[in-house]
């Protein structure tokens, strides 16, 4: 078995005080490995990501039980920067590039000096950001976007990259290449990804594990090759149960299967 | 050649004033009502620590004014502004209200209110065509206003801090995960801010006077910040040009006692006409 770099413990993430977010999740990610986080919206995926990645004080956040670990260092409520500098480093959802800086620039402020990860090689992973070098950030496309955000991160030299919905928003052919592109990069460089998404498909075909969640909880979980075939997470998460009979209008309107809770 | 020198000069002091709002209110979305007061109390602590060193030289009192920025800036931000992150905006803005009044008691109690003027003791030496005179101290109000714009321009735009505190200023938590320490990119333009607001009020103290009333630079400062577009360093300049002219021509054409009421003046324009100032971004007027 190889090396634990991330493993989560009973994670419990209450917002404002009042609205738990996660309840009780446990997941582990190996050196080395790329680790699939899926399940639909409202599952807790991002704050379970957020939890690990750090809470600035203003988002009043707070790990209210469990445990994080990071190599053999308990992190839990340590600040985003110092999460950055320890090399974990995050492409958020939303928000994932400074729009008002040149592509030049958003790169340039992410860059940490040293490290075998050169700008070269970034722009040689993502040829078409060095034809926007000059342009601002806010006038990308979505998938150029995606690109630059994902250059930034590896310029942060990361040891652990999580992603947080890479397919967001963007065309199936462009989710493909990205997802491949991804896979080769985490091969080369040896980087431990953890992706979050909704598209279980396009997660799972890269990925060596995955978990599924469900309101704050880990439901299922498991190799991805293993997931893929599972009868009940093809049938919740991925689209399609296995049989192919003929349904009457009655049993496709509702699950075959009650969900249960196996977390 | 006289008003245009002394509308040059009146712009470096405003201009100074409202760089350092707009700093602010990029970096952090907090309008400080206290400028004028910081401006003030950095002139004084740059008179006073000329005395203690005998006046011989300029680098004691230079040295002080610099020291009383890095130390109120930080203080400024990391005991009280840090802590009002997400809350609603005019808490910080009171917050700053509050420090205006405690930095004016502070004058009253330290230095007496006393009435003093800046005498960096060079006597006043170029006669221009057209009559007018410049001390050197007007010469280097100019000088040291254009190096700290061209400072700032060169630092916002080829440093990597400056770079940082860019993309600080649009996302703070995206800049976080991309490993930058916000609070110390916040307490350094709190830093900024006063250093340019210290400068301001020696450079005020050594034309006109110190005392609790010139606080009322600050509000000029604020006006000039305002009119050129709460959010451009550029329209910063624009703005202590306009505020600047209007003052002086108030003061030379109308009456003298009209010149403090000049900003508000105008600030009742440029809000009505244009709310989003000179050089402002017009989306911006929406998170105010």
């Amino acid at each position: 078995m190889t090396d634990i770099l991330l493993q989560v413990r009973q994670l419990e993430v209450v917002y404002h005080r009042v609205a738990t977010a996660v309840q009780g999740v446990s997941l582990e990610v190996p050196k080395g490995s790329i680790v699939a986080l899926v399940g639909t919206n409202g599952a807790g995926k991002t704050t379970t990501l957020r939890a690990i990645s750090g809470f600035l004080p203003s988002e009043d956040a707070e790990i209210t039980d469990g445990d994080i670990t990071y190599g053999d260092r308990r992190i839990n409520g340590q600040l985003p920067h110092q999460m950055a500098r320890a090399g974990v480093i995050l492409v958020p959802e939303r928000d994932k590039v400074f729009g008002t800086l040149s592509v030049e620039d958003n790169l340039e402020f992410a860059a940490r000096g040293g490290g075998e990860i050169t700008l070269e090689r970034v722009l040689g992973y993502f040829p078409l950001l060095t034809q926007r070098k000059s342009q601002l950030a806010g006038y990308l496309s979505g998938g150029e976007k995606q690109m630059l955000a994902i250059g930034m991160a590896l310029l942060c030299r990361p040891t652990l990259l999580l992603i947080d919905e890479l397919s967001l928003g963007l065309a199936p052919i462009v989710i493909k290449d990205l997802m491949a592109l991804l896979h080769r990069i985490s091969k080369e460089l040896g980087l431990t990804v953890l992706l979050v998404e909704q598209n279980a498909n396009a997660a799972l075909a890269i990925a060596d594990f995955g978990y599924v969640m469900e309101g704050g909880r880990v439901v299922f979980y498991g190799k991805a090759s293993e997931l893929i075939s599972h009868p009940d997470v093809r049938e919740f998460y991925l689209g399609g149960a296995a049989q192919s009979e003929t349904k009457s209008y009655r049993d496709i309107k509702q699950y075959r299967r009650k969900r249960r809770w196996w977390g | 050649m006289e008003f245009a020198a002394t509308i040059v000069i009146l712009t470096c002091t405003y201009a100074l004033l409202a760089a350092g709002t707009v700093i602010l209110y990029k970096a952090g979305r907090v309008v400080n009502f206290a400028h004028g007061e910081l401006a003030i109390v950095g002139g004084y602590v740059f008179y006073s620590a000329g005395l203690m060193s005998g006046g011989t030289s300029l680098w004691f009192p230079v040295a002080g004014a610099v020291v009383f920025s890095i130390i109120m800036g930080m203080f400024i931000y990391m005991a009280m502004m840090r802590r009002l992150v997400g809350e609603p905006f005019y808490v910080a803005i009171l917050v700053t209200v509050g420090i205006g009044i405690v930095l004016k008691s502070a004058i009253l109690v330290i230095w007496r209110a006393e009435r003093l003027t800046i005498d960096v003791g060079v006597t006043p030496a170029i006669r221009m065509a057209g009559g007018a005179t410049l001390s050197y101290m007007d010469i280097a109000s100019v000088v040291l206003t254009v190096a700290f714009f061209a400072g700032l321009y060169l630092f916002f735009r080829f440093t990597r801090l400056g770079v940082q505190f860019r993309g600080t200023a649009e996302n703070a938590l995206l800049a976080s995960q991309r490993g930058v320490d916000v609070n110390f990119v916040l307490s350094l333009a709190w830093v900024i801010a006063i250093l340019a607001a210290s400068l301001s009020g020696v450079l005020y103290g050594g034309r006109a006077f110190l005392s609790t009333e010139s606080v009322t630079i600050g509000l000029a400062g604020l006006t000039a910040a305002l009119v050129g577009g709460l959010d451009s360093l550029r329209g910063a300049v624009a703005g202590a040009f306009i505020v600047a002219c209007a003052q002086y021509l108030t003061v030379r054409l109308v009456d003298p006692v009209l010149s403090e009421a000049v900003p508000f003046l105008l600030l009742v324009i440029v809000m009505s006409i244009r709310p989003w100032g000179l050089f402002g971004t017009q989306e911006e007027l929406d998170r105010v």
